[in-house]
């Protein structure tokens, strides 16, 4: 094979060069953080011009040592260079308030000059990152980098900044007697004796409090698992056992559709549903739920707890379904085919090797279907109340997920009355310890069988 | 043959196109190797003779193949991996060098053929292609087709899939393939593991006719293999190089008890 | 002989069990294509037209002025499909390919971690940060609230955004960040299933692992890539509350430059929620066919749905069959 040779970069100007090239690596990694910042403020846009012109100079400047040691022309650079350049001189002629150009409102020119400092000083970040660390093939690679991290980071950051809020939000004007007492608007009325006549007056009974809609999150959740746990096992089971058969086929399908057709859909079926029995009869109770209030009359409310409860776990079904197929697919063939070769039964193996096999997988669906069900809300937003009435299977649904609507469409259906409505944040923290809880325990219980299939 | 004299680490990959030497000899100085916390190499000190054939033998889960696997810090890719001591190529530390200009220099065949899912010859063009190494195409695939003894079989279906192949033919196009980029050290863990008795002896056939222009190292079980193809035997026994000689010397006179032992299949 | 036929019950209780999710999704389809029959008697092709308009007064509703064209929803639906894909794809493809390709067991374990726990995070988070926090970072860049006196010359009566700054973009953007944890295992997922000996291979011949990715692993994920992007939409067209909190329930029509992000373009889910809750906001009145109109709205979702679940599931008998 005939190669040739080319010069190696001359060891004494190596020390200028490697200096040269980190420093503007540094100075592109403080650009794009500069970038974020004006895309994110308008006030940083003061710099946007200079910080350009800046970048397009430095790059001019890695061009001209590249060529000058090792004899190559990176015309990528120049183009990159050009960019910079021409994106400093618009970003300084456009006005402050850009108008018209095909949108409705107005936007400001931070916006665009975010996005070409972005779209000049990542790349370039890129290219002298490769030029510091000395062009070798894994120099390639991890000058790659910046590209990566920058899309990761600014998604991680507004996921920091949501539960920083939160958080904040949350904490503020905590007290204890949130946690603790429920939820109160109703007027009873007593009845007096004066001069011998029946005279009415009417007490409020008010109190200030999210325990019902904490008591309801955790009821939809029991409620949730009891129904789809042994649905969700069930189709696990028929789909494993009997794969490649038709029936299963269907089966695996309408399963894999209820996950897929969202939350809105049953939605509008349940809410067809709940019109259909008449008033007086008594589903219209069971389907609306109905609870006694200080009066001890019958109040009636948009959809009970089980009526709720049946749509939210045909969103959980397939997740149950999927664990225990997972389950059992994982269980070893020589184990199967060892208890069969005993002389038991199949269904025998099923109950004593099969599903206690996958029960750690069944825990781990279950789990994550319990979170689920916590966070549903677009089945039960039309549907819920505030459950002041008791919190049993048979009143109506409440949900901290429903108080966080209520709290902003409070005007709408009004039932979140008082100051309960300020503690939105408050019902966000809550709903998101209890779902980032059972997930993230759902989580470990997965990562703890993965040590299963190694070990024992 | 020509002498490069550039120095592996700092070169930039655009500006230099490669130039290869003399087939490279390695020497390992105090090798140690563990896998999480257990020690699978200890103390190995092994000098790997430029241009013959080194065969290294031992019983199973003796650290062969996490031996083969370091030369080219493939290791590295497996967590919880960590490999002390020096391994020097032609006098430079493997271990500080960039490891991709390594595995230019150390080629590697695998047990199982992984040819990739594209066409015979966009197999053995992948090395040159992705190091942008400025070579006529044709060429080269005729010279590593010849050189694996392939080219009369395939010269009319290069563009037909690798998958087409039988598993031996698959073997040596993966030999090809390492050939393509012009290696200095070829690295076989186990070739002949996978194939029957026909395709082995086109393999071994191959294996010797690349002798005194690369460098081989081979992991293998079968002994008979050993004997018939390599210059020289290391017999690896729990992480420590037991013996080490000219093949034919170390399987007629043993000097150690445990290699006599292994030899005469006393355990393995 | 007692044994076996209490056996054979229990087994046959699974196969009942299991029949319910069938029975449920034929129900649901039934009742959905029952629901919409009157509203396709009704209004016909004018529920395609590009007028939506609900009553103001529940007094004086004339049906006259009460319209039921869906295509600003549709057109709603498709500019937040784009805009939340087009940024949570390259965001959970970054986060795979550094997962796989780029890092070793430590930071592959955290990210997976990290983005687990971040799946836990429900919807109604997402729309309750976005229509009370991020929208102020919306306000100094976008809405032009009382910019006329600001600017010099001041701007003539410019067109301003709503005054709480909900726009098709913010909604979006919202909805991006509810699909990136949902993304991001399938494509690791779809990495992961290329054969570490295709990698190997390829490493082993000196390439750099950018290189491996962009010839090895991506060519080979493809049908996952494919599919997780086709699982990603169909999760952001079936979401309603982040859309619903950020954008509006209901849009009169198409906007004016027709890809204008800033407007409110309430996408179907809205439209749905609107209509199906007999309006629930109660300024607005919904006429009779309402409800009708709500469940053929749900009918193409669904359908959509179905053609998406059956692209999907011929990509994962690909995806199983090469991997044999």
């Amino acid at each position: 094979m005939t190669d040739t040779i080319k010069a190696a970069p001359i060891p004494g100007k190596t020390n200028y060069f490697s200096i040269f090239t980190w420093a503007i690596t540094l100075i592109m990694v403080a650009a794009i953080i500069l970038g974020a910042l004006v895309l994110a403020f308008n006030s940083f846009d003061i710099c946007s011009a200079p910080l350009l012109f800046t970048t397009g100079a430095l790059l001019i400047i890695i061009f001209l040592f590249i060529k000058k040691s090792l004899k190559i022309n990176q015309y990528v650079l120049i183009a990159l260079a050009a960019a910079a350049i021409i994106s400093g001189v618009i970003s300084n002629s456009l006005p402050v308030y850009l108008q018209g150009l095909n949108i409705h409102g107005i936007i400001h020119r931070s916006v665009v000059s975010g996005l070409l400092i972005l779209g000049i000083s990542v790349p370039g970040a890129c290219y002298s990152l490769y030029y510091a660390l000395r062009g070798t093939p894994r120099a390639f690679d991890i000058s790659r980098y910046p590209l990566l991290i920058f899309f990761i980071l600014s998604a991680l950051a507004a996921y920091a900044m949501i539960i920083v809020h939160i958080i904040q939000g949350g904490t503020f004007q905590l007290h204890w007697s949130l946690f603790t007492s429920a939820f109160q608007s109703q007027s009873h009325i007593i009845e007096t004796w004066e001069n011998g006549w029946p005279s009415f007056t009417t007490v409020p009974v008010r109190q200030t409090g999210m325990l019902n809609h904490i008591t309801g999150t955790l009821m939809l959740m029991l409620l949730t698992s009891l129904i789809s746990l042994p649905v969700g096992v069930s189709v696990g089971v028929i789909v494993h056992e009997y794969a490649g058969r038709k029936l299963s086929g269907i089966i695996n399908f309408s399963t894999n559709a209820l996950r897929s057709i969202s939350g809105i859909i049953l939605a509008v079926t349940a809410i067809n549903l709940v019109r259909l029995p008449k008033l007086g009869s008594f589903w219209y109770g069971v389907f609306r739920g109905y609870g006694y209030d200080v009066n001890g009359m019958i109040q009636y409310g948009r959809s009970s707890f089980l009526f709720a409860s049946v749509f939210i776990s045909l969103l959980v079904i397939p997740i149950i379904a999927k664990a225990t197929k997972e389950g059992l697919s994982s269980l070893p063939a020589d184990i199967h085919e060892g208890s069969l070769a005993l002389g038991v039964s199949k269904d025998h193996t099923l109950f004593h090797i099969q599903l206690p096999w996958s029960l750690p997988n069944i825990v781990t669906g279950l789990m994550l279907g319990c979170a689920e069900a916590a966070g549903a809300l677009t089945i039960i937003f039309l549907l819920s109340g505030v459950g002041q009435y008791g919190v049993n299977p048979l009143n109506e649904t409440t949900s901290l997920a429903y108080l966080i609507f209520d709290s902003k469409y409070w005007q709408s259906l009004g039932d979140t009355l008082g100051d309960l409505k300020n503690y939105q944040f408050t019902a966000a923290l809550v709903l998101l310890i209890i779902t980032i809880g059972f997930t993230t325990m759902a989580l470990i219980l997965k990562r703890n069988l993965a040590k299963r299939y190694k070990g024992a | 043959m020509i002498v490069n004299t550039q120095n592996t680490n700092s070169r930039f990959q655009d500006a230099v196109t490669r130039e290869r030497k003399l087939p490279g000899g390695i020497e390992t100085r105090d090798l140690e190797i563990c896998y999480s916390d257990s020690k699978v190499i200890m103390g190995l000190n092994i000098n790997f003779t430029p241009g013959k054939i080194t065969a290294i033998i031992g019983p199973s889960g003796c650290g062969k193949t996490t031996l083969l696997r370091s030369l080219n810090r493939l290791s590295e890719l497996t967590g919880g991996c960590k490999v002390k001591g020096q391994i020097l190529l032609d006098g430079e530390d493997i271990l500080k060098m960039d490891p991709m200009l390594l595995r230019q220099r150390i080629g590697m065949v695998f047990q199982k053929p992984n040819p990739f899912p594209k066409s015979i010859r966009e197999n053995i063009l992948y090395g040159p292609k992705a190091l942008k190494l400025k070579i006529d195409h044709d060429a080269i695939v005729r010279s590593c087709l010849e050189k694996a003894a392939l080219w009369n079989e395939l010269k009319d279906r290069l563009h037909d899939s690798a998958f087409k192949l039988s598993i031996g033919q698959q073997q040596r196009l993966c030999i090809a393939r390492t050939l393509a980029i012009n290696p200095e050290v070829i690295l076989l863990d186990e070739p002949a593991s996978a194939l029957d008795p026909l395709s082995t002896a086109s393999l071994e056939t191959s294996i010797l006719a690349m002798r005194g222009e690369y460098t081989q190292i081979i992991v293998t079980h079968n002994m008979n293999e050993a004997r018939k193809v390599s210059d020289y035997v290391a017999f690896l026994y729990m992480g420590t190089l037991v013996e080490y000689g000219e093949t034919e010397k170390v399987f007629t006179n043993p000097e150690r008890p445990e290699t006599r032992d292994y030899i005469n299949g006393k355990f393995y | 002989m007692k044994i076996k036929s209490s056996i054979w019950n229990v087994r046959t209780i699974f196969l009942i069990l299991s029949i319910i999710p069938v029975i449920a999704l034929s129900l649901i389809t039934l009742n959905l294509i029952l629901g919409s029959v009157h509203a396709i008697s009704t209004l016909g092709l004018n529920l395609f037209s590009n007028s939506f308009s609900l009553g103001i007064e529940p007094a004086k509703a004339n049906p006259a002025t009460l319209h039921y064209g869906l295509l600003p929803a549709l057109w709603g639906t498709f500019l937040v499909i784009l805009i939340s894909i087009c940024v949570a794809f390259p965001v959970s493809l970054a986060l795979a390919i550094l997962a796989n390709d780029f890092s070793t067991g430590f930071l592959s374990t955290a990210i997976r971690w990290l983005i687990g726990i971040l799946s836990g995070i429900p919807p109604v988070i997402y729309a309750l940060m976005g229509s009370v926090f991020f929208i102020w970072f919306f306000f100094p860049k976008f809405a032009g609230q009382g910019l006329s006196s600001i600017t010099n010359p001041p701007l003539p009566s410019p067109q301003m955004l709503p005054s709480d700054a909900s726009c098709t973009l913010l909604g979006g953007l919202m909805l991006a960040l509810l699909l990136i944890p949902f993304i991001t295992p399938l494509l690791d997922d779809a990495f992961q299933s290329v054969p570490a000996t295709l990698k190997e291979a390829s490493l082993s011949l000196g390439a750099n692992r950018w290189y491996t990715l962009k010839s090895i692993t991506i060519p080979n994920a493809l049908p996952g890539i494919v599919n997780s992007l086709l699982l990603g939409i169909l999760t952001a067209l079936g979401e309603a509350i982040i859309v619903s909190y950020c954008i509006g329930f209901s849009t009169r029509s198409l906007p004016t430059p027709v890809f204008d992000v800033l407007q409110r373009t309430a996408p179907l889910t809205s439209i749905i929620a609107t209509l199906a809750g007999g309006g629930f906001s109660s300024s607005k009145l919904v006429g009779p066919i309402g409800t009708s109109v709500a469940s053929f709205a749900g009918l193409l979702l669904l359908i959509v749905a179905f053609i998406i679940l059956g692209v999907t599931s011929y990509l994962q008998r690909k995806m199983k069959a090469r991997l044999a």
